[in-house]
């Protein structure tokens, strides 16, 4: 690994986030906040820019990456954001254990929503804001941001691009990857924009809330400004917005992007979304007659808590209008299957990703049919293209790899919480970057009664589940670190 | 500009390469999914598998959005068809390689620029007559002419002999040959170094420079003391290049063709007037002999075996060849071939291939750049405009990139000397070498 352009290129981003926490003080000083807890958002941005400069100065040279540079500087690189993200939650005193405040920067920015904290009434805007504003930036990416707007990347934005976007294939909207960058985060500011005026002209939050829950929704995060989450608002209108966006959200970007250029067909042509759309909407549909039957409100709202839930957990948001906890079982079990799925490859949501699952099926089928007959060839297809048996042999390892991290990290887990469904569920809501959990996690919870030491390992899953297992744990074999 | 590049050879990465760096968008389409997974690791481009000459395949690239189509893949109907295509389909510009001479040589009736391709390459024309031009200026390892044969360019290897080494133009005896040509570059170690005042020579160092012909030839007397001009060019294979670069030097040296297909050699030897074609295996001591190798012979291996082809060389070498060159395709046998100075000079077709494009590409505003053999650098030959900033300007306030170097300057078809209070004149064509980081530069310096 090229140790030297490795860091150099962290300290860039350690930048961009010195100059958004800063920005957080504006917010601060603009709603009239106490002058400390502006400066403690200045100090915390001026130690991220300042350590950036000192870096990015004892580091400067020619930029040449690998591939192998590309997973360093992201898993890096997000470590680093971390670090200093958690600056001003320690030096406003909001969160003052410095591994609990880490694992609420690693939540926003990996846009899990896992919180510590539980009066969030309580919380400065100025705060409010750079929690929110974590996942707008880990949505998307910050490095794929970095690719955008640094000019002088070439095919290392390739590499960084490759470890940072989420899927098995990545795709190219253009022939440079700087300018898919640029179109990509442009797709996404604009949409986060729209939803943030809907939410204040047709949902009736003030403009702050309808920033913070639209940078929220955009990223599948599920920070909200209040404790109740999105139920707090308690409006139908609200609720609609957010489903939309969230399944918005939880769509392959290029589709949108496509859309966007006048070719709204490619959306249903797409295989990954057929298999979303008609999924999410069955998921819905079940989970509304089990609740409905259980008797728990009416039709309507049964519909409304079941579609806004099985939203939010598909697309790993993990924003909350209901107690999904007190559901019967059923719904509850196919809400945790559903968090392992999580939203397409190439959006903003996490999870194993809809395409991978989908891949997974048809491998099982094909694996049937070979065995009623042996010699039969059967080329996988995807939306009618063949797919590469490397892709098919990589998910498979994803799969195998997943599941055992869960198993493992949920064992440990038991050691740090009351009982099995928390120790399962909070591995999966981390991993999955979905949030909340069940039990002592569940949506009315939050993860400030695990220990430190329980925080830092679902820190370090939050990390693993964003970058997509590969990239981080790639670092742990021996020969990466070696010429 | 938006460019599709069909071919995922050694020309085509070549070619994604040169463009990348100058921020062009490019996509490449090839049929051979390896080729391009190599090609993409390396280059911030688009990647398409499929045929060239598939329409569906060019609608995924886009190709109709695009500015230009260059295909150079190694089928000629390929590379003609994805060409025509994309002209009808509306893009700006065609590029086609093509190897078949009876393509281009055909009546003007049957002419492919008629049908829309913009330029026609073939590459191993090109090539040949390179190698022909070194062959007939004994001691260059490169020698092209520009401006209709007034200015020449030529590079040649500071050998053990040579009155230069370890000396600073200044400490030379014949200062009055010096100044007649300009050094542009100098190649030393596989690095580029751009000359200045206090540039030390030294041993095997490859030095590049500009002049009027007979200057380069005297200089070349000078510098080369123990070259004499050859008296015969043996040629091993007589593939396309090999055959065509005999056309070219039979009636100027003697030369000899090895062929060791039957019927190839006796389709060389209705080509040919005057070479002596033997159909023998050039790997062996006894057709090397039979060839009348001697002293003053040049050898160029240009069958398609690299391998081969260097061995060949060398066993040339040994019975005395005074001047040896190869043809290597794979392009990551060429530093370590000349690292190791195995053989005089390595010709790689790819290159020439490369060079007539970037040529082409600035034809707008630049009238030619020409690339060196395997420098990172470029010839820019750069028309002042009237009234612009750099009219009137003298040389020596010009601030000049540091890896640039202002070669010479042509006034109504007279070479000038570029010293430093030459003043700059509108329509003087200033030729400058510069490193190809350096070209953006340039070019918005006097454009």
């Amino acid at each position: 690994m090229n140790k030297r352009a490795v860091f150099h290129l962290v300290s860039y981003m350690t930048l961009v986030i010195g100059v958004a926490i800063i920005a957080c003080a504006g917010i601060s000083f603009l709603y009239d906040e106490p002058v400390e807890i502006q400066m403690s958002l200045i100090y915390a941005g001026l130690i991220a820019m300042v350590s950036a400069g000192v870096v990015g100065v004892l580091t400067r040279g020619d930029i040449n990456l690998s591939r192998r540079d590309g997973f360093g500087i992201v898993t890096f690189g997000w470590i680093s954001a971390t670090i200093f993200g958690s600056l001003p939650y320690i030096f406003s005193g909001v969160i003052a254990h410095p591994v609990s405040a880490m694992f609420e920067t690693m939540s926003g920015f990996t846009t899990t929503g896992a919180s510590v904290l539980s009066d969030l009434e309580t919380i400065p805007r100025g705060i409010h804001f750079w929690r929110a504003l974590t996942h707008w930036f880990g949505g998307m990416g910050v490095l794929v941001l970095c690719v955008a707007i640094l000019p002088f990347l070439g095919v290392g934005g390739m590499q960084i691009y490759r470890a940072e976007m989420p899927g098995p294939s990545k795709d190219r909207l253009t022939p440079r990857i700087a300018t898919t960058a640029k179109l990509l985060w442009g797709v996404y500011a604009l949409l986060t924009l729209i939803e943030a005026v809907l939410l204040k002209f047709a949902g009736g939050m003030d403009w702050f809330d309808s920033f913070c829950h639209a940078f929220g929704t955009m990223a599948t995060g599920g920070f909200s400004t209040r404790s109740a989450s999105v139920g707090a608002f308690d409006s139908a209108i609200v609720d609609a917005i957010i489903i939309v966006f969230m399944f918005l959200a939880g769509v392959n970007f290029s589709l949108h992007y496509y859309a966007l250029t006048g070719k709204p067909q490619r959306y249903f042509k797409d295989p990954e979304f057929r298999f979303y759309f008609f999924f999410l909407i069955g998921s819905t549909l079940f989970i509304t007659f089990n609740i409905w039957a259980a008797d728990l409100a009416s039709f309507t709202r049964c519909f409304r808590d079941a579609a806004f839930t099985a939203t939010s957990v598909l697309t790993t948001t993990g924003f909350g209008t209901a107690n999904f906890d007190q559901w019967p079982d059923a719904s509850r079990l196919l809400l945790v299957v559903m968090m392992f799925m999580g939203g397409c490859a190439g959006s903003t949501g996490g999870g194993m990703k809809i395409v991978r699952v989908f891949i997974m099926l048809k491998k099982v089928v094909r694996e049937l049919k070979t065995f009623m007959r042996p010699s039969a060839v059967i080329q996988m297809k995807l939306g009618g293209k063949p797919v590469q048996q490397e892709i098919i042999s990589h998910i498979s390892a994803f799969f195998a790899i997943f599941v055992l991290i869960v198993a493992l990290g949920s064992l440990i887990m038991t050691f740090f919480t009351p009982d099995i469904v928390t120790a399962v569920t909070c591995v999966i809501a981390t991993l999955g970057n979905i949030g909340p959990g069940l039990n002592a996690v569940g949506i009315t919870q939050n993860y400030g009664d695990i220990s430190p030491v329980g925080q830092g390992i679902l820190t370090f899953f939050m990390l693993l589940g964003r970058l997509e297992l590969y990239t981080v744990l790639i670092l742990f074999l021996p020969s990466f670190w070696k010429k | 500009m938006r460019i599709v590049i069909i071919g995922a050879g050694n020309a085509g990465r070549q070619l994604a390469m040169r463009l990348c760096e100058e921020k062009h968008s490019v996509v490449m389409i090839d049929a051979n999914p390896q080729a391009l997974a190599q090609a993409e690791a390396g280059l911030d481009i688009l990647t398409i598998c499929g045929q060239g000459s598939n329409p569906s395949v060019l609608e995924q690239a886009q190709s109709e959005k695009s500015d230009l189509l260059i295909a150079v893949t190694d089928n000629d109907e390929v590379n003609i068809l994805s060409c025509l295509l994309g002209h009808a389909a509306g893009v700006k510009g065609t590029i086609a390689r093509v190897t078949n001479p009876d393509f281009i040589n055909s009546h003007s009736d049957y002419d492919l620029h008629k049908m829309g391709i913009d330029l026609i390459i073939n590459q191993k024309q090109e090539c040949a007559r390179e190698v022909f031009n070194m062959l007939q200026m004994p001691g260059a390892l490169e020698a092209f002419d520009l401006f209709a044969g007034k200015v020449m360019v030529a590079g040649f290897s500071v050998n053990a002999v040579s009155p230069l080494i370890d000396r600073t133009p200044a400490e030379c005896d014949r200062l009055d040959l010096i100044q007649s040509v300009r050094v542009i570059a100098i190649r030393r170690d596989n690095e580029l170094v751009v000359p200045h005042g206090n540039t030390v020579f030294k041993q095997k160092d490859l030095v590049y420079l500009v002049g009027q012909r007979e200057d380069i030839a005297k200089f070349f007397e000078w510098v080369c003391p123990d070259i004499e001009p050859f008296e015969k060019v043996i040629i091993a294979g007589g593939g396309d290049l090999g055959l065509m670069l005999a056309k070219f030097v039979e009636n100027e040296i003697d030369c000899v063709l090895l062929e060791q297909d039957e019927e190839r050699a006796r389709f060389c030897s209705a080509e040919l007037n005057k070479t002596l074609i033997l159909r023998a295996d050039a790997l062996t001591e006894s057709a090397l002999e039979e060839s009348g190798l001697h002293d003053r012979t040049a050898f160029v291996a240009l069958t398609g075996d690299d391998e081969g082809n260097i061995m060949n060389c060398l066993m040339a070498q040994k019975k005395g060849a005074s001047f040896t060159a190869t043809q290597i395709t794979r392009t990551d046998f060429i530093p370590v071939v000349e690292s190791l100075y195995l053989v005089n000079r390595v010709v790689s077709p790819y290159i020439s291939t490369t060079n007539a494009i970037l040529h082409w590409l600035r034809s707008k505003k630049v009238r030619t750049a020409s690339l060196l053999h395997n420098l990172p650098g470029e010839l820019l030959d750069i028309i002042i405009a009237p009234n612009h900033k750099m009219d009137g300007r003298r040389i020596m306030d010009i601030k000049i990139p540091s890896k640039a170097i202002i070669a010479t300057i042509m006034r109504h078809g007279e070479v000038m000397t570029a010293t430093g209070d030459l003043q700059l004149q509108a329509d003087d064509r200033v030729l400058i070498f510069c490193h190809s980081d350096a070209v953006k530069k340039i070019q918005s310096l006097f454009m």
